[in-house]
């Protein structure tokens, strides 16, 4: 899927997803940009959030993507598991996915 | 998806779900915790069983996760496949899905097999890597029969 399963401490790591019209299956854009939180373990407070952006979308259809820091600085730890939650709405119904990876360093 | 690829035995691994009306393929809350069974390669008796829980529930819908330590005081070897099967529930309707993962002890590239005897060795292929050296100094256990990384 959209997410790697490890990073280096210090390194960038990019996320994607597609979005669907939820009747139809046809690859479709959202209906505003896709929400992210990325958390650590289970810890109920995410580290990060933000939105994700269309990436090439002259050439692509509900294709979202974003780049990460996970550095130190942002709260990413040595060994630790994170995952990040995703929820985009398209024609007005939302639907989600998850993503984990682990951070070495 | 929701699950890493790779876990360090002695570590925990952190794994999620989203799950979704099945008629309308919105996010939504199941109608119980989701159940998850982790397997050992093809071994039809799971070494872990449970339930998932909701996370951020305030900010989020239908996440659920579930952290393991992937010990072996849990059943977990250096080199298996561990597959997690989960099943959820919504609106009386029951979806599932498998993630698959592998364990790993320490690897250590250039080194063929480790064992405690090649720890000076270790030590001076890793002169410079000292947050490993650390690591590894107060996990020797780890290291004992380790085959190289390809």
């Amino acid at each position: 899927m959209g997410c790697q399963s490890e990073v280096t401490i210090g390194d960038y790591l990019t996320f994607a997803i597609c979005t669907h019209d939820p009747d139809t299956g046809e690859l479709a854009d959202a209906d505003a940009a896709p929400l992210y939180r990325l958390y650590e373990d289970e810890t109920a407070v995410p580290i990060l959030t933000g939105t994700m952006a269309a990436l090439d979308p002259v050439n692509t259809t509900g294709f979202y993507t974003e780049r990460v820091h996970c550095s130190l600085a942002n709260g990413f730890e040595d060994g630790k598991s994170y995952t990040i939650y995703v929820e985009a709405t398209v024609d007005g119904d939302t639907g989600g996915v998850a993503y984990a990876f682990v951070a070495g360093g | 998806m929701g699950c890493q690829t790779r876990v360090t035995i002695g570590a925990s691994l952190t794994f999620s779900i989203c799950t979704h009306d099945p008629d309308t393929g919105e996010l939504t809350d199941t109608d119980f915790a989701p159940t998850y069974r982790i397997y050992e390669d093809e071994i039809a008796a799971p070494i872990l069983t449970g339930a998932m829980a909701k996370l951020d529930d305030a900010n989020t819908a239908g996440f659920y996760t579930e952290r393991i330590a992937c010990s072996a005081a849990n059943g977990f070897k250096d080199g298996k496949s561990y597959t997690v099967y989960i099943r959820a529930t919504v609106f009386g309707g029951t979806r599932g899905i498998a993630f698959s993962f592998v364990t790993r002890a320490w690897i250590i590239p250039g080194v063929a097999k480790v064992t405690l005897e090649h720890w000076p060795d270790i030590i001076a292929k890793l002169e410079h890597e000292t947050e490993v050296i650390a690591k590894l100094e107060h996990e020797p256990d780890i290291i004992v029969g380790l085959e190289a990384d390809p």
